[in-house]
C-alpha cells in the first residue's frame, strides 16, 4: 500500500548529538510536522531498531520509519556504513534517507550519494534556517511526491 | 750458454709451460735461485700453483702478481708458436735503487709529512699488526704510538669489527674480494677509554719487495657526524611539527564548529523569548551571538587555511587570462558599484592548482576593490612579465618565473606593516572593513606552496602594490 499525505508516516532521526536531536524536534513542532519521531544515537541503534533487536523488538513502540535522518558522524557504526547496510539489505533500502550532518566535504556528499543517499543536507547554523529544511522536508516528503512506505514491511 | 739461461744477467726469470693450464715444463736458473728459493718441485705443477692468487693475464700483457714467498714480480704469458707452449717471463720488481743518501733525504721528507699530517696514518701487516702510527692517528684514539705499534690493530675497534677483523683480513687474502682497500668507508673507532667515534678510513694496499702491507688514512668524522644527525633531527622534529600544525587546525576547526553552532542556535531560540526580557538581557544576548558569529567566520578562516596544504591536489596547467575572467566575473557586483576599471596585460599559462590561484587573484582583487579611497573611482592594473629568479635564495639554480603585480589606488597602507599584513588574522584597518585578516596569509600560504612568493608595496593615500612571483614550471615539487 504506497502512501501520500499521509501524516503519520514515523520518521527515524539518528544523531549522537543530544541537542541536536532537540533542536531537530523543535523545528519539527515549530514546522507543524507531526509525523511520529523516533530517536536514535548510534549506527548500531538504527540498524538495530530496523531490524528490531535488542531493546527496539517490541514492534508497536518501534515502527518502520518512512523516512530517516541519518547523521553522519556516529559512534560504533557511522552513517557511511549503515548507509551501505541499509541499501544493501532487499527489505529496507525502498526507506528514504536524508544525510543531516554537519559536513561540508566534497568526498562526504560523493561518497554518500554514491551509496545510494535521497538527499544530502549539511547542517544549518542558525535554528530559523533549521525550521525552513524541516519544513521544505516535510513539504516536500510528505505532500509533492508519493513515498514507497508500507506499514507492515 | 743458451739464452734461457742467459737471462739470468738479466734477473729474468723465465719459465716454459705447456697446455691451459699453463702446466710448467722447464725454468731457467734465475727462478730457482733468485725467485723461487726453497721451491725445488715446480716441475709438472700449474703455474698458478706459484702463487696466492693468479687470474690468468692477457696474452703479452705484462702484470704484477705477488709469490706465495711473498716476492713481487711482473709477470708475462706469451705463446710460443710451438702448438699450446707459452714462454713466462717473470721480473723480479726491486724497481729503482736509490743511493743512500737520496733514499735517506727522501725517507725524511717522507716522514715529515707522515709526522705532520692532520689526518691519521697508520700502517699494518697482513697480520694485522700495527707497525707504524703517526701523531695525528695515535692522538685520535688517546694513545701514545708505542702502545699501539707492535699490537693488532684489532685494539683500535668496538666489537662487532674487533671480533671479526682477523677473519676481514684472511678472507681478503684468500679471495682478492676487496671490501674496504681502495674504496674507504665510515667505520667506527675505539679509543684508549673505551670511547667510540666515528671515522672515515681508506685503506690502501702497498706491496714491498718481499711482502704486502695496507695503509690506514683516518680521518676524524665526529664533528660532521654530530651536524648531519642535528640536521636530520631537526628536519624530523620540523615535519612533525607541520604537520601536528596542520591536524590540530583541521581537526580543532571542525571540532570547535560544533559547540559553536550550538551558542548560536540555542541562542536563536531564545530570541524568540524577548518579549519576556529586559532591553539589556537582549543587548546581552545579541552581543553573546554575534560574538559567535564572528568566532565561527575565524574558525571557518583557520580551516581554509589549513585547507591550503592538507586538500592539496595535483598542479596542472592553467591559463591566467581565464582565472582572471571568472574571478573579475565572480566580483562583477562589487565592481559594478564602485565604478572600478581594471587594466590587464595578457597573462601566460602557468603551472598549478586551479582552486588555489583562483582564490589568490580573489583574494588581491577583491582586496584591491575593498580598501577603494572613499571619493576615488577604483582603477586595478593588473601586469605580467617573465623574470628569471634563483630558485630559492643562495641558490645557483634559475627558474623561469612570472611576476604579477596587482596595483590599486586604494587607501594604502604603512610600508612598515609589509610582513604583518602576510599574517594570520593581522589586520591594519578596524571593524570598518569586513573579514578577519585570513585573506592575505592565504594568499601567502598558496604562492610559497606553489614555490612563489608575494610582497606588498605601499604607501598610505597612495594605493598598494602587491606583487606575486610563481614558478611557470612545477618541476614535481609539492611545498
Amino acid at each position: 500500500m504506497l502512501n501520500k499525505n499521509n501524516k503519520i508516516i514515523p520518521i527515524l532521526v539518528a544523531d549522537d548529538d543530544e541537542e541536536d536531536r532537540m533542536l531537530i524536534k523543535d523545528a519539527m513542532e515549530e514546522s507543524k510536522l507531526l509525523n511520529p519521531l523516533h530517536f536514535v544515537v548510534d549506527g548500531q541503534e538504527v540498524m538495530d531498531y530496523l531490524l528490531r533487536k535488542g531493546k527496539f523488538v517490541d514492534a508497536e513502540k518501534n515502527p518502520l520509519p518512512g523516512l530517516i535522518l541519518l547523521d553522519l558522524n556516529m559512534p560504533k557504526m557511522d552513517g557511511r556504513q549503515v548507509l551501505k547496510e541499509i541499501k544493501n539489505n532487499p527489505k529496507l533500502r525502498t526507506i528514504p534517507i536524508i544525510v543531516l550532518t554537519t559536513s561540508k566535504a566534497e568526498e562526504d556528499i560523493l561518497k554518500t550519494y554514491d551509496l545510494g543517499v535521497n538527499s544530502y543536507i549539511t547542517k544549518p547554523v542558525t535554528f530559523d534556517a533549521l525550521v525552513d529544511i524541516v519544513k521544505n522536508l516535510g513539504k516536500y516528503w510528505f505532500e509533492i511526491v508519493s513515498m514507497p512506505y508500507k506499514e507492515h514491511l | 750458454m743458451n739464452v734461457f739461461e742467459a737471462a739470468k744477467f738479466l734477473n729474468l726469470g723465465l719459465i716454459t709451460a705447456k697446455g691451459e693450464d699453463l702446466t710448467i715444463v722447464d725454468a731457467n736458473g734465475v727462478i730457482f735461485e733468485k725467485i723461487l728459493t726453497g721451491e725445488a718441485q715446480i716441475i709438472g705443477n700449474p703455474l698458478e700453483s706459484l702463487f696466492n692468487n693468479f687470474v690468468r693475464p692477457e696474452e703479452d700483457l705484462p702484470k704484477r702478481f705477488i709469490l706465495k714467498n711473498g716476492i713481487s714480480v711482473e709477470l708475462t704469458i706469451s705463446a710460443l708458436p710451438e702448438n699450446e707452449y707459452y714462454l713466462i717471463s717473470l721480473q723480479q720488481r726491486s724497481d729503482y735503487n736509490f743511493s743512500d743518501t737520496e733514499m735517506h733525504d727522501k725517507e725524511s721528507r717522507l716522514q715529515a709529512v707522515i709526522n705532520t699530517a692532520v689526518d691519521g696514518i697508520m700502517t699494518i701487516n697482513k697480520r694485522g699488526v700495527v707497525e707504524t702510527m703517526n701523531p695525528a692517528a695515535a692522538g685520535l684514539f688517546g694513545y701514545i704510538s708505542n702502545e699501539v705499534i707492535g699490537h693488532n690493530i684489532k685494539m683500535l675497534m668496538p666489537d662487532p669489527d674487533r671480533t671479526r677483523h682477523d677473519s676481514y683480513l684472511t678472507n681478503y687474502l684468500e679471495t682478492g674480494h676487496k671490501k674496504i682497500i681502495g674504496i674507504g668507508r665510515e667505520v667506527m673507532a675505539q679509543r684508549k677509554d673505551g670511547s667510540t667515534f666515528p671515522i672515515h678510513l681508506s685503506v690502501s694496499e702497498v706491496i714491498l719487495n718481499d711482502r704486502i702491507i695496507f695503509t690506514g688514512i683516518l680521518h676524524d668524522f665526529s664533528a660532521q657526524k654530530a651536524a648531519e644527525e642535528q640536521v636530520r633531527r631537526y628536519a624530523i622534529e620540523l615535519e612533525r611539527s607541520n604537520s601536528e600544525l596542520q591536524d590540530f587546525a583541521y581537526v580543532s576547526s571542525h571540532d570547535l564548529q560544533e559547540p559553536l553552532r550550538k551558542i548560536r542556535a540555542f541562542g536563536d531560540r531564545l530570541k524568540r523569548e524577548t518579549q519576556q526580557m529586559s532591553d539589556k538581557s537582549i543587548d546581552y544576548l545579541e552581543r553573546m551571538i554575534s560574538a559567535a558569529e564572528r568566532m565561527q567566520i575565524l574558525i571557518n578562516d583557520l580551516l581554509s587555511f589549513s585547507r591550503v596544504s592538507t586538500h592539496a591536489k595535483s598542479f596542472k596547467d592553467v591559463d591566467l587570462n581565464q582565472i582572471a575572467k571568472e574571478v573579475l566575473s565572480d566580483l562583477e557586483i562589487a565592481i559594478e558599484n564602485s565604478g572600478a576599471k581594471i587594466e590587464m596585460s595578457v597573462l601566460p599559462i602557468i603551472e598549478a592548482e586551479y582552486t588555489q590561484i583562483r582564490q589568490l587573484f580573489q583574494n588581491l582583487i577583491g582586496n584591491a576593490l575593498k580598501f577603494r579611497k572613499p571619493e576615488t573611482t577604483p582603477l586595478i592594473k593588473i601586469h605580467a612579465e617573465k623574470i628569471s629568479q634563483d630558485s630559492f635564495p643562495g641558490s645557483k639554480i634559475t627558474a623561469e618565473m612570472i611576476r604579477i603585480s596587482f596595483e590599486d589606488n586604494g587607501i594604502g597602507f604603512d610600508e612598515q606593516y609589509s610582513d604583518k599584513i602576510f599574517q594570520i588574522f593581522q589586520r591594519l584597518e578596524g571593524r570598518k572593513y569586513e573579514g578577519s585578516g585570513i585573506g592575505l596569509a592565504i594568499c601567502k600560504r598558496i604562492a610559497t606552496r606553489h614555490g612563489g612568493d608575494i610582497e606588498a608595496k605601499s604607501e598610505p593615500d597612495k594605493g598598494a602594490m602587491f606583487i606575486l612571483t610563481l614558478p611557470i614550471k612545477q618541476n614535481g615539487a609539492v611545498v
